[in-house]
């Protein structure tokens, strides 16, 4: 068994973004450079919420197919499209986080 | 000059003190502060007028009006009106620049638009946010109708005030955090009158010269005497809309949807940045405690107002009840 170091790729929120979390479960986000405003549904909600912990995508995903009746595929194609148009709207920016290690 | 404003100390230095009468007109016209005598604190927010020379700005013009425009600088912001200017540094709490003599002699609808943006800057970095709503209450209960020029918000304002309701502002308040919650203070008295609100509402039209054209900044105070208030707590957000129909009707809306109409409405003014994190909250924090609705009005606003006071009064007594149950 081999060992291997594995990049994983890591919403950041934009510094300029503000958010504010509703009772209704939903977030309401201002760009502060822009002055532009966005709603999030419950579910862009709980991503959201990850990516200020910095999750990893992978694990996005994972907790969106935990939280919810839907497919590992549906879930990971959900918070793909989702992150590309919080980064289109320049809400959020890609790193690479620390590795993890991977056994192979 | 020594005022009160907003319960915020308020300093107005004029050099050469020969121009004090001018500014001190203007503001108190404008935004009804209360002379103080001998302040009992630093104050919060100051102006200097010095008479000094217009300096070169380097900035992002951020806004362009007829009248008024706004440079963004690093310190803050830069206000011109005529061959008039002020520049304001919102974390210092203070704006400095000169008055030309035609501004000081303009009609107070064209001396407006510079001192209220310098205020709502100054006043953002002492934690009161400006929002472009008219503001009444009935009973206690406070509403702001929170929309663009042209959405009704003085019209609604001064059929409710011929109703008996009280009211703050017909055009823009201030928000800040009270001991009970989010607080609505006025910000000047004067009604925004269009020549059709003259038509309307021609208690308020005594007294103005005639013809006029455009929008006229009146004192309701003698109209609706005894109405005036100087804050209330909001409970309902209304966003109103003219429709071609008989009567004005409510329809709810959820939370988000009142953020984001809050937020729009709040965005759109001039603010520094690093306030805006702080007013976003205060705008959330209002759209968690009062209700939103649309207000679709029609003509009852003027056959019938009596109607929609009570139609708004029921539902500020059910939102009302709820807030005293919980």
């Amino acid at each position: 068994m081999q060992s291997t170091a594995q990049p994983e790729r890591v919403a950041k929120l934009d510094p300029g973004v503000v958010s504010s979390t509703l009772p209704n479960g939903e977030i309401v986000l201002l760009h502060l450079d822009t002055r532009k405003y966005y709603s999030l549904n419950r579910t862009g909600a709980i991503v959201w919420k990850l990516i200020e912990c910095s999750t990893p995508l992978v694990d996005i995903s994972q907790a969106l197919f935990d939280q919810f009746d839907v497919t590992p595929e549906s879930a990971g194609e959900t918070v793909r499209d989702l992150m590309q148009e919080l980064k289109t709207h320049k809400l959020i920016t890609f790193t690479e986080s620390e590795s993890r290690t991977q056994n192979s | 000059m020594h005022y009160s404003l907003c319960d915020l100390p308020f300093r107005v230095v004029c050099l050469p003190a020969s121009r004090e009468a001018a500014v001190a007109r203007i503001l108190e016209n404008l935004f009804s502060p209360t002379r103080v005598r001998r302040p009992d604190s630093c104050p919060g927010i100051e102006i200097v007028i010095d008479g000094s020379t217009e300096p070169p700005v380097s900035g992002e013009l951020v806004f362009d009006a007829p009248g008024l425009s706004a440079i963004r600088t690093k310190r803050g912001y830069y206000l011109r009106s005529r061959e008039s200017f002020l520049a304001i540094d919102p974390c210092a709490g203070r704006a400095e620049g000169s008055l030309s003599d035609d501004f000081l002699i303009s009609p107070l609808e064209e001396q407006r638009g510079l001192f209220l943006f310098a205020l709502l800057l100054l006043l953002s970095g002492r934690g009161l946010y400006g929002l472009h709503a008219a503001s009444i209450s009935s009973d206690g209960c406070g509403f702001l109708l929170v929309g663009d020029s042209g959405s009704g918000k003085t019209t609604l304002t001064c059929a409710l005030s011929r109703c008996g309701w009280q009211y703050l502002s017909d055009d823009s308040v201030l928000l800040t955090r009270g001991a009970s919650g989010i607080e609505a203070l006025a910000l000047g008295t004067p009604f925004h009158c269009s020549p059709a609100a003259f038509r309307h509402f021609p208690e308020l039209a005594i007294g103005m010269p005639a013809p006029f054209s455009g929008k006229r900044l009146v004192d309701p105070g003698p109209v609706y005497s005894g109405q005036f208030r100087s804050r209330c707590r909001p409970q309902v957000l209304l966003f109103p809309e003219i429709i071609d129909e008989p009567y004005s009707r409510l329809i709810p809306l959820d939370c988000t949807a009142t953020l984001l109409r809050l937020v729009g409405a709040g965005a759109g003014l001039l603010n520094s940045r690093e306030f805006m994190a702080a007013q976003m909250a205060v705008l959330g924090d209002l759209a968690k405690t009062a209700r939103g609705f649309l207000l679709l009005h029609g003509a009852d606003v003027h056959r019938d107002p009596h109607r929609l006071s009570a139609l708004l009064q029921k539902e500020g007594d059910r939102i009302d009840a709820i807030h005293r149950a919980a």
